[in-house]
């Protein structure tokens, strides 16, 4: 796939494509090294920004636009963790045992945001490699093959990956206590 | 004690789990508009800047050349040169020749 930027409109229209291709896979990169659906979206839209911005330079054709915003969103998610600190202190302050403080949860809401606060506190003892396989299954329902294009590893090595990771979560739900969402 | 969950249940648990995290709607494409540079940016940023100081100087001498009077000719304006002023004017002559005038002014 060959990326050049003509004219304005179409190249606004090609920018949309793009987003819609391959921007909840470059979400579901950054949540899954952060684990903050707020701050995936934030980077997965400074990457696409980042895209045109290149366009916009006169920069050399991409001629693999989504490895290119996958790396850009990877780098743009490592250099969150600086800017988070840089601005808030130690911990981002979005986040307060899982749950989103943006949006607070009624109380009947309460026992699901428990046992979503402990999946999510699980995921986060995973490696990041394996939270990438298991956002890419389960949020966006892509199969091995999907993902190993995604990530650039065999599908062999992504049912392999896939299988141990979700024993090993579930271990640690078990441990928790927590086997099902109310 | 906790019965540990099958693969469905897995599945299960983390589907609904990253399902709920996923933004719902899906937010379009960041706009644009404002990080798109304009043709005339891109060619030179200064322009403007250069046009209004150049004006600004044409406006300054213009202004001074105007005030020191050369647009009549080189001549200056009446009343403020030394028109009809020169040595040799007959009257002029005429006037200093009369014996009351003891002084030896214009006499060679």
């Amino acid at each position: 796939m060959k990326s050049k930027p003509p004219a304005a409109d179409p190249r606004r229209a090609e920018f949309e494509a793009l987003y819609e291709r391959h921007g909840r896979e470059v979400w579901a990169l950054a949540y899954a090294r952060w684990m903050d659906a707020d701050a995936a979206l934030d980077i997965a839209q400074e990457a696409f920004l980042r895209l045109w911005r290149h366009w916009e330079a006169g920069a050399e054709d991409l001629q693999n636009p989504r490895a290119w915003l996958l790396r850009v969103a990877r780098n743009l998610a490592e250099d969150y963790a600086k800017s988070a600190f840089r601005r808030n202190g130690t911990t981002p302050p979005a986040i307060l045992n899982g749950v989103r403080s943006r949006d607070p949860q009624p109380l009947d809401d309460m026992e699901r945001a428990e046992a979503f606060a402990a999946i999510r506190s699980t995921l986060e003892e995973l490696p990041p490699g394996d939270r990438d396989l298991l956002t890419l299954r389960y949020a966006l329902d892509y199969d091995a093959a999907q993902i190993a294009e995604v990530l650039g590893i065999n599908a062999t090595a992504v049912h392999m990956r896939l299988s141990r990771a979700r024993q090993r979560l579930a271990d640690k739900l078990t441990a928790q206590g927590t086997t099902k969402i109310p | 004690m906790t019965n540990h969950p099958s693969d469905e249940q897995v599945d299960r648990l983390l589907g609904d789990y990253f399902k709920a995290q996923f933004p719902k709607p899906w937010p379009g494409a960041p706009r644009t508009d404002r990080v798109q540079p304009s043709v005339a940016r891109t060619a030179d940023p200064a322009a403007r800047s250069r046009w209004a100081l150049a004006a600004s100087v044409a406006v300054l001498v213009g202004g001074c050349w105007y005030l020191s009077g050369p647009f009549d000719g080189g001549k200056g304006r009446k009343g403020v040169g030394l028109e009809g002023g020169s040595a040799d004017s007959k009257a002029v002559l005429k006037a200093l020749a009369e014996p009351k005038t003891e002084s030896k002014v214009g006499m060679p």
